[in-house]
């Protein structure tokens, strides 16, 4: 197919589509994809791994189904990751309450009125206990969504309990996102450690989980936070990209051999609407990926060059009106991360955007990707789309686009991308670009100039939301501080400042490692906040620099 | 003949809850629309630190956004505070997570509007300039 002959059909297009044609391409044909099939795609399981981590994908084995959930005291949350169990799923994952995310207590004036609301609270090892109580952690997955003051506290008390509860730390596996920059990116203006002193953090749990929980990943480099803001693909894949160099700079400068903790790195990605693209966006971050790792640090060892990628619908594509369409726009996602080639996937459930998930609506959200694994047939081949021209096209858009901006980075950061991103953060280009994406989507569809079915086309007037919602009485937050009172009263109150004082001391020295003094704190009974309190002491709290 | 003062308005999320796309999507649609925006930022501050804000920045409207799952208790923090501060006539707008049968309760302690998701730009822009233009001739007839 020459450029001639494709032009010809071109000019010859009815008017709305060649319009369109115009702004975006509505035909791929060979010429669109030149490269070369061996060193741009390879084989599943080979690099630069395009077509799939594994050599036999999911002909070997299905993505991990996850399903998530916090909400209420421990014990709820307990209760509903049993049911994820006994209905199929096979990790579970946590969704933590803003006071204990931000590494403050129950009983914190901020924290009022946040309480087990939208999340689990965890005060104490022993909420953590509850948490985890009867739940198999040999078998089961558990993924823990803290990325920001509380997540090395929160770690420290999850394996503290599960030792508690008799497991050995090297049976533990999950993952624990602990991914500072995306929170900065994404969300600049709360309050958050000095990004060196996070960025020190992840690397400290990376070296805490080959010493001694070596299944467990100890970081989630994720943008799906930038992505759930407003930005779009391109800048997600890019941001997703600089954050996993960052943090290898970062274990790198602490000494730590690429090919030991390379394997210990997985991601964390969003998935959106467009179906293609999603695809595309998967695809190309395998292949950057396993180049970074290959190329720029040299990593010997294949299992550090596999981008391991966990993939969370955008919760932010969830409409309020009439939610059961959200099954729908699930679907799609879920077949699009499926398509992707994604470890692991996490479908969202219809009553997203009003409430916290029903057991209903998380069954449902379950059985989407049931259904898909084994009714659709989308898993009887590798990488189905792999040679689509338009698929190998967008793969290839996608890749050059985020490395502009990744070397945007570089050049800011002189060579260092951590350093640049750094720089991306104090001054104000990350808020700016998220933001100017967002209002962008927002205005087009205030003008219908995209259509959200149920929200500005196909409305129901008056909708009436016939549907059964969980409710999370407000007395959990009362339940949760009287709890935290009677922990206190009965902890040794002089081991747990002595204990306190040894993280600060461990804090102040970049050498040591956090998170055993942090845990043996943990054991003797301070609470997260207390912990945090001493992190945010002696770490320092970073401040907007523009 | 002189021109109308711009509305202003002080937006803020209370409590630690950082989830802030919708209220940066607001500020940004009034500062378009010529208002006046005093934004505060997300996950810093309490109920009653915004409303001590508002009050000093002598504002039109004041707007929360609530995301928390549990608005009620917010909503009547923020009532209250506004009360004390002899500054009940500040109408005081929210927005988030919002459930269909949560919102009587809040609108019944004189919240002036709530705002669920799903809302549009347009219907919450609209209400800015009403609430504001009714307490602006409140005021003058108080005078």
């Amino acid at each position: 197919m020459d450029t001639q002959t494709k032009n010809r059909w071109r000019e010859a297009l009815p008017e709305k589509a060649k319009a369109k044609d115009k702004v975006r391409p509505v035909l791929y044909t060979p010429a669109d994809v030149k490269g070369d099939y061996e060193k741009d795609l390879g084989l599943p399981g080979e690099y630069p791994f395009t077509r799939g981590i594994y050599p036999g994908m999911y002909a070997e084995q299905h993505w991990r189904m996850i399903q998530q959930a916090g909400f209420g005291n421990s014990e709820d949350t307990n209760e509903r990751f049993k049911f994820f169990i006994r209905e199929g799923a096979q990790s579970a994952s946590v969704t933590f309450d803003m006071p204990t995310v931000r590494g403050v207590d129950s009983d914190d004036p901020l924290a009022r009125g946040e309480v087990g609301q939208v999340g689990q609270p965890i005060d104490t090892v022993d909420d953590m206990r509850r948490l985890i109580d009867g739940i198999p952690l040999e078998k089961v997955h558990i993924a823990m969504l803290a990325s920001h003051q509380g997540a090395p506290v929160i770690f420290s008390m999850f394996v503290e309990a599960a030792v508690q509860a008799g497991y050995k730390p090297e049976q533990l596996r999950g993952t624990i996102q602990n991914e500072f920059l995306s929170f900065y990116e994404g969300l600049p203006r709360s309050t958050a450690y000095k990004p060196a002193a996070s960025v020190r953090i992840v690397a400290d749990t990376i070296q805490y989980c080959q010493e001694h929980v070596p299944a467990f990943i100890p970081v989630n480099v994720t943008a799906e936070i930038a992505r759930e803001m407003g930005c779009n693909m391109v800048q997600e894949l890019a941001f997703c990209m600089a954050n996993g160099i960052s943090y290898v700079e970062a274990a790198l400068a602490k000494g730590a051999d690429v090919d030991k903790f390379g394997g210990q790195v997985a991601f964390y990605m969003g998935v959106h609407n467009n179906f293609f693209e999603e695809i595309a966006k998967y695809r190309a971050a395998r292949r950057m990926w396993a180049k970074i790792m290959r190329e720029r640090f040299g990593a010997k060892n294949p299992k550090s060059w596999r981008f391991r990628v966990h993939a969370q619908e955008n919760a932010s594509t969830c409409t309020a009106q009439q939610p059961l369409n959200n099954i729908v726009r699930g679907t799609i996602q879920a077949l699009a991360a499926v398509l992707g080639g994604v470890q692991s996937l996490d479908v969202n459930p219809y009553d997203e955007a009003l409430a916290i998930p029903t057991e209903e609506s998380n069954r449902v959200a379950l059985r989407t990707q049931q259904v898909i694994a084994h009714e659709s047939g989308v898993c009887d081949v590798i990488d189905p789309l792999g040679g689509s021209y338009y698929v190998e096209a967008l793969t290839n858009r996608a890749e050059e686009e985020a490395w502009k901006i990744i070397r945007q980075f570089e050049e800011w950061g002189k060579g260092s991308v951590l350093q640049g991103v750094l720089h991306g953060i104090d001054s104000g280009y990350f808020e700016d670009v998220i933001t100017a994406e967002a209002y962008k989507h927002e205005m087009a569809v205030e003008r219908k100039e995209k259509i959200v079915v149920g929200v500005n086309e196909y409305v129901v007037p008056n909708e009436n939301l016939d549907l059964k919602l969980t409710y999370v009485p407000l007395d959990v937050e009362n339940r949760q501080v009287e709890r935290l009172k009677a922990w206190k009263k009965k902890r040794d109150g002089k081991a747990v400042q002595k204990s306190l004082e040894i993280v600060r001391k461990a804090a102040s020295n970049e050498k040591e490692n956090l998170l055993p003094p942090i845990r043996e704190a943990v054991r003797t009974g301070a609470t997260l906040g207390e912990t945090c309190k001493v992190l945010r002491e002696s770490l320092g709290l970073w401040e907007k620099q523009w | 003949m002189v021109a109308p003062m711009p509305v202003k308005i002080l937006l803020a999320k209370p409590g630690l809850d950082v989830h802030d796309r919708g209220i940066r999507m607001i500020a940004r649609a009034c500062r378009e629309a010529g208002m006046e925006v005093v934004y505060l930022g997300s996950g810093i501050q309490t109920v009653e630190q915004c409303v001590d804000a508002a009050v000093q920045e002598d504002v039109d409207v004041l707007g929360l956004s609530i995301m928390t799952g549990a608005p009620e208790t917010m909503c009547k923090d923020a009532v209250e505070a506004l009360r004390k501060r002899k500054a009940a006539d500040i109408p005081l707008l929210v927005g988030g997570v919002i459930r269909q049968d949560q919102k009587p309760a809040i609108e019944s302690l004189g919240v002036a509007g709530v705002f669920a998701a799903g809302s549009s730009l347009t219907e919450i822009l609209a209400r800015i300039e009403q609430v504001a233009s009714e307490r602006g001739r409140k005021t003058r007839q108080a005078l």
